[in-house]
């Protein structure tokens, strides 16, 4: 079922100031911690459309007709974090469908803010790291000249060949042959163009940047657009990402708005900075007449697709400032599907390969498994042996010839040979000897190995049975790779943890809810959830000599967990009593964030969340009688008890994973006040308290849920002056219409509001352990195999969760070492005393692990590169907490550096980057989104569960040479699963097949 | 309150609910295949298994060994070398020459002594040393669809460099196989009595049958300046000649034996048997051997030791480890599957056991 977004466009007049929060804006931005990251738009998904709404017009602009240029602009934006949004296009590609692969969740879109949003100051992008090549101007407007060409126009799916080595050739030219078919139908699919006021069908391969493209419901959308206007009278259209995906379709519908009229604009390709390049203009829908010209200054294209920093100038201008940023919320993107719109039309931006969706479909290095390595350098020993073979044996043969043969009469050697005689022999050895190199074990191991992937398709024990999602082998080749695996790396939130938030606790006006025991929300009726688990790894090893793959399965077992309900009478009680604090604190949790409120057709009211720590603060806010009713634009509408409270949205402060906290300014339409609450990691807002307040309190509160390995979130808030908004809110429009640094300039203007704030409470979330998580850990380490924990949660939280799921073990068998320190001495002094203690435990069965964070991580990597390389050979367990996805990729290149086979395990977005690294890479399709399962070579419908060391299978490697030795050898297993679970350490041979 | 609840709670469910139904039918089917459930049995390697199966192979080789074995020893066979005994003195320094020229006498006579009574029929072998019937340019020179039939007369492709004349009529049978037949001839007696030679059924029948013609007459052959071997009756068919076809049947080693005739009666022991060969075949060339072998046969065929020894042998071997294991299991017996023999479980100090 289409999962709704709503996308906000223009609405209303620019100008007007009442900000619409864009809802889904928020949701993607709250989380918490590092980790809530983790979804921002479901980048994952391919089609995220990108939709861009211009700027709406008044009616009273409406009949102004004039010139309207886009100027396209190229800042390039680097890959900041947001690695979320490589996502492995590639993949997708090899579907022969329009290389649509899998769609994801939710994708939301904010059109161009609603009236507000366009006033907003969209700040500079990025954060200070100052990382934003530039890139020249030149290569922008090569990429142009090629849209222009109509080479890079058209729905981007040209085919690209790549070679793989494992797969047959025959195979290849068939997904070839389906490719070109798909591109060609694509390329020559027919669009409408609006060109001077008419409307003509053209081949989408012909759509050049600048046309204004009309599409009608249930089209295809051939290439990345800005939308202009919708049939929709709000200025929301509805995007369906369509996926022809192993794993259904899936449908998000994205939501713009856009008011009633509509702009009509000429996109002008080229750069300001390269020059001009002129371009057409106008475009008209049937019935109005309106007219109006812009231009619109985007950046070069790139693959980011949660970013497009752009400007839309509109001639002549009727807004007051005449720059509006547009955002990826203003963007349609390619190979969506307009749905339940009956028409929309975008300005086309990115066209051909050039699109958010071409760029993307990077092709990423094929991984090399240990075995497909060792075949290789086998097969050169044997072609050189091969030489040496025919050499000596060629020479021998013309010796013994003149010697010998020339004796013997019957055979009759002329005396004069011709004068390639000499050739002969030898050619003749090598022909013989041709067979050394056995060609067939390739194509037996590929069918072999394709094979294997099927039965971790195939298999039961790895559906996870909540979902019903099969358990996936995208990358057929590097089954085996997963029984050498020696480190697995793993992302904590949705992957050792189920990512259902619950909010357990809370701690708000100095006051404790909830108990040692129970929640902090404790239903008086009990209600029972079961849930199904099921999850697992499975894996294939390769003992080289003998070809045994053994199989290891971490697989779960069902578990039907009973869980009573909670009650939370002492909440409500101190709801009914009124307490300020806590009522504002709840409506913080109810609005603070990005959840939209569907009515289902029930009556009940769904909440889509980007965030699971914002679904769960939004339910419990629902549960203590604040429910969050309904979002019609920038009017929220909270149900508090009996009464109705309304809110205007006036801005939205995203959330970033630099920040830590989003914000948002909210009018009470009751009495008119301006408000401005926030919710953030605890070192996010204590900071910014107002000097009066005592935050002590909140501290400790903070300390004693992280201990309890809870999640934390400080709620806080601020009224503000009428005066104070508006000077601020002008900075923040400059700031959001920034082309260069956007994000960076945004952060810095939103600290400019966020201070003095007074804190309301702290609440904590559980996000529960996945069952039989420490049961699985503890039979892998038993197998040998390495965990490092890579979370962007705080140490605390995560050092619970360690010991919770037996990671690390409790003193005095385990010991914890910690590396800090701010500055680079103290992170070199803390790191060679663990490296000491390391060394001196070495020989000791005592289980030390390390703890490092982000802050000190990025020093030790930068300054201590080889001391941290060394650490991290000699210890098995590592814990990293608040590190950052390129620092979780750096991990898993530290490790694959020391020749060690890494698996890397990961759910949401911010894992991409390490999945994609990482030898073999599992990603979850969990609550998160299908981003980090596309991503990767395995993905599973959940982890964790009982560890079951399947099967392994012995491979005689004379048999090769037809389809049944293949059968034999996938059959074979040489050890049942029970015996692999009882005797972990029979991986150990595995893991050292590949040394030997 | 009571709308809250419903709404969060009935919202999850329903959303829940639908996506369930709507992904369940991704599940794979079920089959013991797709499960790698399939039956399967593993032998596991028991004392009683091992000592059983030893056991087993060594009371069933012994007899076959002690049987052949028996066998050959009653083949009786009588090999003599006469290659370098039929040079005349005067030639032994030049043995190429006598062979070579048609003016030296190539009659030699030998006898030989037959140890025990041998039973008919006697079979006759020539066998050659050193001679390479499988060289690369050897064996691919004939042309099999000539011999078969006349009317592939021309077919000579094949044959180089014994194809045609030199004037380019087609040599049948071309080829240096048939270019190079053996030709020393044997006439045997006992007491001035003459042994009659048999050459019936020396040939394979399905040689005689049908890969050589009947139709088929030698034409042209040995015509050369360049004599190889001996030549053939041109009034007889192919499928007639059978030493040719005896001949033709290439050997894959260079020692081997081929038939040459039978004597289809009985040799009394200790009776002296007289030989007049011909000696003209050349193998002095290249410095290979000629012998004439005499010999019986029985079940096993003709005298052969080796195949009794070998069964023997691993008879015994197997006998002798069972007796082994048997004491290793008696003395040292150990549980099956005991995991405190694993080698991890092994600690190094204890190796000692």
């Amino acid at each position: 079922m289409p999962e709704l977004l709503e996308f906000h466009g223009f609405q209303g007049t620019p100008l007007s100031d009442d900000s619409a929060v864009s809802s889904l804006e928020e949701k993607t931005k709250h989380c918490h911690g590092l980790d809530g990251v983790n979804s921002p738009f479901s980048i994952g998904s391919l089609g995220s459309g990108d939709v861009i709404l211009t700027p709406q017009l008044d009616s009273s602009f409406d009949r102004q007709a004039g010139a309207s240029w886009l100027q396209v602009d190229d800042t390039c934006p680097t890959k900041r974090d947001a690695e979320i949004c490589n996502i492995d296009w590639s993949k997708s590609s090899k579907n022969s469908e329009l290389n649509v692969d899998a769609v994801t969740d939710h994708v939301s879109i904010n059109g161009f803010g609603s009236t507000e949003s366009v006033m907003k100051e969209h700040g500079t992008d990025d954060k200070t790291k100052g990382v934003l090549p530039f890139q020249s101007p030149c290569s922008c407007a090569e990429s142009i000249s090629t849209n222009e060409d109509g080479l890079g126009c058209g729905s981007g799916a040209k085919s690209q060949l790549q070679h793989k080595d494992d797969v047959s050739a025959t195979k290849e030219a068939w997904d070839d042959y389906n490719r070109y078919l798909s591109d060609k139908k694509a390329n020559e699919k027919e669009v409408w163009v609006v060109k001077n006021g008419i409307k003509k069908h053209i081949q989408a391969q012909d759509i050049c940047v600048g046309n204004t493209v009309w599409l009608r419901e249930n089209d295809e959308v051939p290439c990345d657009l800005v939308l202009i206007g919708t049939s929709d009278p709000q200025g929301i259209c509805y995007v369906e990402l369509l996926a022809r995906s192993k794993y259904g379709k899936h449908s998000i519908i994205i939501n713009v708005d856009v008011k009633g009229s509509f702009v009509y604009i000429g996109v002008m390709g080229g750069c300001s900075i390269v020059g001009e390049i002129s371009f057409s203009t106008a475009a008209l829908d049937g019935e109005t007449d309106l007219k109006t010209r812009g231009v619109i200054e985007c950046p070069n294209p790139d693959k980011d697709i949660r970013r497009f920093d752009a400007n839309l100038r509109l001639f002549p201008p009727f807004i007051d400032n005449d720059v509006c940023p547009l955002t990826i919320k203003n963007t349609i993107l390619q190979s969506c599907y307009l749905r339940n719109t009956e028409w929309a039309c975008g300005v086309a931006v990115y066209t051909g390969n050039e699109t958010k969706l071409g760029m993307s479909r990077g092709i990423p290095e094929p991984k090399l498994t240990a075995m497909d390595a060792m075949i290789d350098k086998l097969t050169g020993a044997i072609f050189v042996f091969q030489i040496v073979v025919v050499l000596v044996l060629g020479v021998a043969g013309n010796v013994w010839k003149d010697t010998e043969a020339r004796k013997q009469w019957y055979v009759l050697y002329p005396d004069e040979g011709p004068w390639y005689e000499l050739l002969v022999i030898p050619l003749r050895f090598e022909l013989l000897c041709s067979i050394m190199i056995p060609i067939s074990i390739k194509v037996s191991l590929d069918l072999v190995k394709s094979l294997y992937a099927k039965f971790i398709d195939w298999d039961w024990e790895m559906i996870d049975l909540e979902t019903g999602t099969p358990s996936h082998a995208a990358n057929t080749a590097i089954s085996e790779d997963l029984g050498q695996v020696e480190y697995i790396l793993t992302d904590k939130t949705g992957t050792l943890t189920e990512n259902k938030m619950v909010f357990r606790r809370c701690c708000i006006g100095g006051n404790f809810y909830g108990n040692e025991t129970g929640d902090a929300l404790k239903e008086s009726s009990s209600r029972h959830i079961s849930i199904w688990i099921s999850g697992y790894v499975k894996s294939d090893f390769v003992l080289e000599n003998a070809y045994v793959f053994l199989t290891l399965i971490v697989t779960g077992k069902l578990t039907v967990l009973l869980r009573k309900g909670m009650q939370y009478k002492q909440l409500l009680n101190a709801i009914s009593s009124g307490s300020p604090d806590v009522v504002r604190s709840l409506t913080v949790m109810a609005i603070c964030n990005t959840v939209v409120p569907v009515q289902s057709k029930t009556g009940a009211i769904l909440y889509k969340a980007q965030s699971q720590d914002e679904d769960a603060l939004v339910h419990a806010a629902a549960k203590l009688n604040m429910v969050f009713v309904n979002k019609n634009g920038n009017n929220l509408e909270l149900r508090f008890n009996t009464s109705v409270i309304q809110y205007e949205v006036l801005e939205t402060l995203e959330f970033t994973s630099d920040r830590k906290r989003m914000s948002v300014v909210v009018r009470d339409c009751q009495n008119g006040k301006i408000l401005l609450l926030s919710k953030g990691a605890d070192e996010a807002i204590l900071p910014y308290a107002s000097a009066g307040q005592q935050t002590r309190i909140f501290n400790e509160a903070v300390e004693q849920y992280s201990q309890l390995g809870l999640r934390t979130l400080c709620l806080a808030w601020r009224e503000l002056k009428e005066d104070e908004y508006e000077e601020w809110s002008f900075m923040f429009r400059e700031a959001s219409s920034t082309l260069v640094d956007r994000e960076w300039r945004i952060a810095e203007v939103c600290q400019r509001l966020e201070h003095d704030l007074d804190v309301l409470g702290v609440t904590a979330i559980e996000d529960r352990l996945q069952d039989d998580v420490p049961e699985t850990i503890y039979t892998l380490r038993k197998a040998g195999i390495n965990f490092w924990m890579l979370t962007g949660d705080k140490q605390n939280t995560a050092i619970q969760i360690a010991l919770s799921c037996n990671f690390i073990s409790p003193e005095p068998k385990g010991q914890l070492l910690l590396i800090d320190g701010k500055t680079e001495q103290e992170v070199g002094r803390s790191l060679e005393r663990v490296l000491l203690t390391m060394r001196t435990t070495a020989s000791e069965p005592k289980d030390v692990a390390f703890v490092v964070d982000g802050w000190a991580l990025e020093i030790a990597l930068k300054h201590y590169w080889k001391a941290f390389t060394e650490l991290a050979i000699l210890t098995r367990t590592a814990i990293c907490c608040r590190v950052t996805p390129s620092q979780k990729a750096q991990l898993v290149q530290i490790l694959k550096s020391c020749d060690y086979r890494t698996l890397a395990i990961g759910d949401g977005g911010n894992d991409v980057r390490m999945i994609q690294q990482a030898d073999i890479g599992v990603g979850i399709s969990g609550r998160e989104g299908l981003q980090a399962a596309r991503a990767a070579d395995y993905s599973i419908g959940r982890v964790s569960g009982t560890s079951l060391f399947n099967s392994v299978s012995l491979m005689a490697y004379n048999v090769f040479y037809t389809s049944v030795p293949v059968l034999v050898s996938v059959l074979d297993k040489d050890l049942s699963e029970e015996t692999v679970m009882q005797h972990p350490q029979i991986l150990f041979y595995c893991q050292a097949g590949r040394y030997s | 309150m009571k709308g809250g609840e419903t709404s969060s709670g009935g919202g999850g469910q329903d959303d829940s609910s639908t996506a369930v139904s709507s992904r369940k039918n991704k599940k794979p089917k079920y089959s013991r295949f797709t499960q790698q459930e399939l039956p399967a049995c593993k032998p596991i390697l028991t004392p009683g298994w091992v000592i059983s199966s030893f056991i087993f192979v060594g009371i069933v080789f012994i007899p076959i060994g002690l049987a052949s074995l028996f066998a050959s020893e009653h083949v009786v066979e009588i090999v003599e070398r006469y290659d370098k005994d039929c040079i005349p003195p005067d030639y032994r320094n030049n043995s190429l020459h006598y062979i070579q020229t048609s003016e030296t006498n190539k009659t030699c006579t030998r006898t030989f002594h037959v140890p025990k009574h041998m039973k008919g029929p006697v079979f006759i072998y020539y066998e050659l040393d050193n001679f390479y019937q499988n060289h690369r340019r050897y064996v691919k020179s004939r042309s099999d669809k000539q011999l078969r039939s006349k009317a592939s007369e021309a077919t000579t492709g094949t044959c180089k460099p014994e194809a045609v004349t030199s004037n380019g009529q087609p040599i049948v049978p071309c080829g240096l196989v048939a270019w190079s037949l053996f030709n020393d001839t044997y006439s045997f007696s006992i007491k001035n009595e003459a042994l009659n030679v048999s050459k019936k059924d020396i040939a394979w029948k399905s040689d005689q049958e049908h890969k050589f013609g009947s139709d088929v007459y030698p034409k042209n052959f040995q015509s050369g300046s360049f004599i190889g071997g001996g030549k053939l009756n041109s009034s007889i068919p192919l499928s007639e000649q059978v030493d040719l076809i005896v001949w033709m049947r290439t050997a894959a080693l260079p020692n081997f034996r081929k038939l040459y005739g039978k004597i289809e009666r009985d040799l009394e022991a200790n009776s002296t048997i007289t030989v007049i060969i011909q000696n003209n075949y050349n193998t002095y060339g290249f410095g290979g051997k000629k012998k004439l072998v005499l010999s019986t046969t029985s079940w096993i065929g003709g005298k052969n030791n080796f195949l009794g020894k070998a069964y023997l042998t691993i008879g015994g071997l197997c006998l002798f480890l069972a007796v082994c294991f048997i004491f290793v299991y008696v003395l040292k017996p150990r549980p099956l599957g005991d995991p405190s023999y694993l080698s991890w479980n092994r600690n190094p100090g204890e190796h000692v056991n």
